[in-house]
């Protein structure tokens, strides 16, 4: 809406309503209900005391441009920059500081990217601690142990994710929640390729490529694959498996690696093929005989992944529960926070506040560790 | 139509909803509900289990308002400044239900710590509570003990309700839900 259809409906001149708006007029409390009206928000958002301040919107219209999905994206974009803002409204209610460990940006400018990209990814497992063994939940690693915010949120299918940096967030990562988990993982592992590369480039990062793709693009799948499925771990339990075969080589290895891994049979098969452990072409050969992954899964009593499809990230769904908690929110602003409706508040709010124990008798208890005590 | 009225909050509005008793809710504590507008359209869905699948059930007041137990209203212009007042602390849906209560001296009803907190500070009288007002339906009604199970039992399946350990009935309601354990 224009500010002058706004004025219009508001029954005031233009630069009244500028005046309101940059807070050089008072508002009266008719005019302020009415305008919360025209512009379809609560009152109480509009007299929140911290100005949205994060601007993500801006930062995509140059990568929106050539996207057949502009429309579409250009408004969850807007949905994604609302949480955000959000998350800076709730650090700032609650005097807390962002977690961050941020390594240094890396320049990868001249180097070959899949090296690049492998090395990168066994220091960064090396300094998160991670071992070679699979990562349990990478999205969860990311978010606690990096600092980077990671938003699970409607994209348009062809778009697996958004990469963009917020001064005042740092990374945050938006994943499509249309998306299978396995594929998810995929994308949180690529988004923070960009993240350690090329921090201050916004990212929309497409589900399929153009045959020949860019230099960066080539780096992050490769430091996704490096990263959920590092070299040596995956050699060694590969090794394992095939012996437990008797040596032989069957689908049923590559989907318990997948499984495993929390990766789709598609990346674990291509980054065995590139690790030389399966011979080229596996899942060409694959795919010409109608080889379906879920399907295989399915007859190995193998389920897939529950999808964590929490779309905020828990650090921001702490901060507002603890709010509540200390009755500093209401519900209902506790609700506007999670993007729900009341009762699906207090849903997010118990299993954010409330740890799951054994009582006495053996039974299962939940202990809500922040009741609200007055 | 009871001539005492009581205005509800959205939180308590929600949890008598998930009863299914608002109508005896309200006969038995002698009053008429009032709910105002932005308060009801904060109320949302209530969560069932339908054929194994948790479903939302859109709260729908309808049914009450043609019982003549419950009443939406709106504020009037000159409840406006003590509702925009009252905006800057808590979400519009307990503004509004406060800024009623302070202009037109109703009592209300609602269990937000940060809501009762803005009333006490606006010298309202203390605030009635979701399980007050449970509890004293049950015992005017002489339920089972089976019934007020099901009863409490609905508000935590069906509206996620937990009553804090502030509130004085929470012992009674732990009480009912000790036996299932």
């Amino acid at each position: 809406m224009t500010q002058q259809q706004a004025s219009a409906a508001l029954g005031v001149s233009r630069p009244l309503l500028v005046a309101i708006e940059k807070g050089t007029r008072d508002v009266r409390p008719e005019e302020l209900v009415r305008l919360a009206e025209i512009y379809g928000k609560p009152v109480s958002e509009l007299l929140r005391s911290v100005a949205p301040p994060v601007g993500i919107g801006g930062q995509f219209r140059t990568a929106l441009g050539s996207s057949p999905d502009a429309d579409e994206l250009s408004r969850l974009i807007g949905h994604l920059e609302s949480l955000a803002d959000d998350y800076v409204d709730l650090v700032h209610r609650s005097d807390a500081t962002l977690p961050d460990r941020y390594p240094a940006v890396r320049d990868i400018r001249h180097l070959e990217p899949e090296p690049a990209a492998e090395d990168l990814a066994s220091e960064e497992r090396n300094r998160l601690g991670l071992g070679d063994g699979p990562v349990a939940d990478v999205r969860e690693t990311l978010e606690n142990d990096v600092g980077l915010r990671i938003f699970v949120i409607p994209l348009p299918s062809a778009v697996a994710g958004l990469f963009v940096h917020v001064e005042l967030l740092g990374g945050c990562v938006a994943i499509n929640v249309k998306h299978p988990p396995e594929r998810r993982n995929w994308t949180v592992a690529h988004e923070y390729a960009h993240f350690l590369v090329a921090r201050h480039q916004v990212e929309i990062t497409p589900v399929r490529r153009a045959v020949r793709a860019p230099e960066i693009e080539r780096f992050a799948d490769a430091f996704a694959a490096s990263f959920l499925m590092p070299r040596s771990g995956l050699t060694r339990r590969f090794h394992e498996l095939k012996r437990g075969r008797g040596g032989r080589l069957t689908p049923a290895v590559l989907v318990q690696l997948a499984h495993v891994y929390r990766v789709s049979v598609q990346a674990m098969t291509l980054r065995l093929q590139d690790l030389r452990l399966i011979p080229a072409a596996t899942w060409d050969r694959l795919s010409a005989h109608n080889f379906r992954a879920r399907d295989a899964a399915r007859l190995l009593g193998i389920e897939s992944p529950e999808p964590a499809s929490e779309e905020l990230p828990l650090h921001y769904r702490v901060l507002a529960a603890e709010l509540y908690a200390e009755g500093e929110i209401t519900e209902g602003q506790l609700a506007r926070y999670f993007h729900t409706d009341r009762v699906g508040a207090r849903v997010i709010y118990d299993s954010v506040m409330a740890t799951r124990d054994v009582a006495a008798d053996g039974s299962s208890r939940i202990i809500d560790l922040a009741e609200p005590s007055t | 139509m009871a001539d005492r009225q009581l205005l509800l909050d959205a939180c308590v509005a929600i949890n008598l909803m998930a009863t299914g008793r608002l109508d005896a809710v309200a006969s038995a504590a002698g009053v008429t509900f009032l709910l105002l507008r932005q308060a009801a359209a904060e109320a949302g869905a209530l969560r069932d289990l339908v054929g194994g699948e948790l479903v939302r059930t859109p709260i729908d007041f309808t049914p009450h308002v043609q019982a003549g137990t419950l009443r939406v209203v709106g504020l009037v212009a000159v409840e406006l400044p003590r509702y925009v007042e009252c905006a800057r602390q808590v979400d519009d849906g307990e503004a509004a239900t406060i800024a009623a209560a302070v202009c037109r001296g109703i009592p209300l009803a609602t269990d937000d710590r940060r809501a009762r907190r803005l009333c006490a500070d606006l010298g309202l009288p203390e605030p009635v509570r979701t399980l007050a007002l449970l509890r004293g339906y049950a015992e005017d009604a002489d339920l089972s003990r089976r019934d007020v199970r099901s009863l409490l039992c609905a508000t935590r399946a069906r509206a996620s309700f937990a009553p804090p350990r502030a509130d004085p009935d929470t012992p009674w309601w732990q009480g009912y839900f000790e036996e299932l354990t």
